[in-house]
């Protein structure tokens, strides 16, 4: 019989408490949500769907989160293309300019968002803007790229350089050699990428209360429910969004993790 | 290869086609009312930048039956959010506001919103005087609104291990060490110590009466189990019975009752803190006269008494009070006969010292 390790039972036991700390309070929220009480207090108060059934009946919510969702596809759209484009060329230069460019390009992560948000704001009045959903969309583009330069770098980190030489010596196009050759490699990366900044437009508040006319995204419909407490309500929404996020970061990190072991 | 990674963008079962339509018919919704906006000028709607409640569907459905008037709101979640938005050019983007009283005078002097016609607010002939003639709505002698909701921040207690309570000294007594809770927030909780030092009119304190009301705090923190910065917090705490008094909003009483826990809510003897909210016109809009006509209409008895079934929160106006029953206007906390006993919020004369003595009590 092999003898336990007691540093090994340590950790395992170290691991599984920091876990509870941080997925127990969502675990609750969770069961409040379908908590037959307006208090959130044990003992739970039998089961119930209600405050699910009065998210969806609510329109205010529901147009929320139909903002919400197009202005994450939209962010994801354009962060994910202009951040590929830039680390792939950041990396073609190398060298000491590409180590400066790359603080450069990733500087924007460094600043509170709410500095961006009401340099955004002002930015935008400078120009007479219309604040409405594309400038929202504008302020989650600035807030992602960074992380997409950054995860797409260091995929490209592990990328063998002649195999696009190859493909040139064969008479391939540059348009052929980026999508039949750095686009596959840059795959796991991309997609980790797209999961990243669709999760952190998705749950923005402050940049996109700065930048939006009239239209209220999820995240600040919550927000500003909490004024006079949390209903279960929030609780409910709070459990769909945990949930859904959480799909996403795992496929995310599931992803990031096939991108090293293919390198 | 291209075209599968695409798709692994999207969840299954939404075309492209169909995100494409989604985010284009996005990007048309959101230009063209702005496009319309300034080509009809006079077209019937309202950009309300507004807390969340006075956005609910409600409203917006009532002004649409009732003055064919398309509310379009945009939530908030603080007063101090509000205002750095429309300093940083959001008074382009809204008609109206719904401000708390001490907020009016800094917006006034900032230049972010403008004084409505008192002639054209008819429906306030039904509201009470402590309201349609506040002081703290009136800025250099021009009106910038009158109150359709008000309020106090007062005192919430477990009456099964109380009994009845009328008097501050309670959140002070050391019979309830470790099940008092007070607000995390200087001008509510300097202004509790202040009434129960006997300091008429908080607000304007002096360094000397700053100096007692530190004092004062200080020994009141063995006796405290919390200082609450989330609503939802002392509601918690009440219903589990871990607190037995607490400063707090009357936005918990309804919802513990409900929950069959009895808590009494009172003002106390010594006095309570006010707070009322009113539309007021954002600083160069183009429907100024639209806007009044939507603030004559939050004054109105039907708006008041659609506002205090659906909100719970307390009308104005007498009309709308005769209209409830009542125990509901028991409920809603309504007072009017001690409403003498109110102070309402108002700009400390020196707000970062207030902070300063705040934070000094907590370190302390």
């Amino acid at each position: 019989m092999k003898r336990r390790d007691p540093a090994a039972a340590a950790l395992s036991i170290w691991t599984a408490l920091v876990l509870l700390f941080l997925f127990f309070p969502l675990v609750v929220v969770a069961m409040f949500s379908f908590n037959g009480s307006t208090i959130s207090r044990f003992p739970l108060q039998g089961f119930t769907l209600h405050w699910y059934a009065k998210l969806f009946a609510d329109r205010a919510i529901i147009e929320a989160l139909w903002n919400s969702i197009i202005v994450a596809l939209s962010t994801v759209g354009i962060s994910t293309t202009l951040g590929v484009l830039a680390a792939v060329g950041i990396h073609r230069y190398g060298g000491s300019f590409a180590v400066a460019m790359r603080g450069f390009a990733l500087r924007p992560m460094m600043v509170p968002r709410l500095i961006i948000g009401i340099a955004l704001l002002t930015f935008y009045d400078l120009f007479k803007t219309n604040l409405s959903l594309l400038t929202v969309i504008g302020g989650h583009v600035v807030m992602t790229l960074p992380y997409v330069i950054m995860i797409i770098s260091a995929r490209l980190v592990g990328f063998d350089k002649s195999t696009e030489e190859a493909a040139w010596d064969l008479g391939a196009s540059t348009f052929t050699v980026f999508r039949e050759i750095t686009l596959p490699f840059l795959k796991p990366a991309l997609i980790a990428a797209t999961l990243m900044s669709f999760t952190l437009s998705f749950d923005e508040v402050v940049v996109t209360f700065f930048t939006t006319g009239n239209a209220n995204t999820l995240p600040m419909v919550i927000w500003s429910m909490l004024r006079f407490g949390i209903t279960p309500e929030v609780n409910a929404i709070a459990t769909i969004t945990i949930f859904s996020s959480g799909l996403f970061a795992i496929a995310a990190e599931l992803s990031l993790r096939r991108a090293r072991d293919l390198s | 290869m291209e075209k599968e990674s695409m798709n692994l963008l999207l969840p299954r079962g939404i075309s492209r086609r169909k995100v494409a339509h989604l985010i284009g018919g996005a990007a048309m919704a959101s230009t063209i009312p702005a496009a319309l906006r300034s080509a009809f000028a006079q077209e019937r709607s309202l950009n309300l930048f507004t807390w969340s409640s006075w956005g609910e569907q409600g409203f917006v459905d009532e002004a649409h039956s009732k003055l064919h008037l398309d509310i379009k709101p945009t939530f908030y979640s603080s007063s101090d959010e509000m205002m750095a938005k429309l300093r940083g050019g959001g008074t382009r983007l809204y008609d109206m506001i719904v401000p708390v009283q001490n907020y009016v005078e800094p917006a006034a002097k900032a230049g972010l919103i403008e004084p409505l016609n008192p002639a054209v607010l008819t429906n306030s002939k039904d509201i009470f005087d402590q309201f349609a003639k506040s002081q703290q709505w009136r800025v250099d002698g021009k009106l910038y609104g009158i109150p359709f909701v008000w309020g106090a921040n007062a005192m919430a207690f477990n009456r099964k291990e109380t009994g009845e309570l009328d008097s501050i000294n309670a959140l002070f007594d050391p019979k309830y060490k470790g099940r008092i809770a007070m607000r995390d927030e200087p001008e509510d909780t300097l202004s509790v110590a202040a009434l129960k030092l006997g300091i008429k009119q908080p607000f304007s304190m002096g360094e000397k009466e700053l100096q007692e009301v530190k004092k004062l705090l200080i020994s009141q923190k063995p006796l405290v189990r919390t200082y609450w910065k989330n609503v939802a917090d002392v509601q918690n705490l009440l219903a589990t019975g871990e607190v037995v008094v607490a400063w707090s909003f009357l936005a918990v009483i309804a919802p513990l009752r409900k929950a069959g826990v009895d808590v009494g809510w009172v003002w106390p003897k010594e006095g309570a803190i006010g707070w009322s909210e009113a539309i007021t016109p954002v600083k160069g809009t183009n429907k100024i006269k639209l806007v009044e006509e939507y603030a004559n209409f939050t004054l109105s008895p039907e708006y008041g008494e659609l506002m205090a079934r659906n909100t719970r929160y307390a009308p104005s106006s007498k009309a709308a009070i005769a209209k409830l029953e009542p125990a509901l206007v028991k409920d809603l906390g309504i007072d009017i006969a001690n409403v003498n006993r109110l102070v309402f919020k108002d700009l400390p004369k020196d707000k970062s010292r207030w902070n300063e003595v705040w934070n000094e009590v907590k370190a302390a």
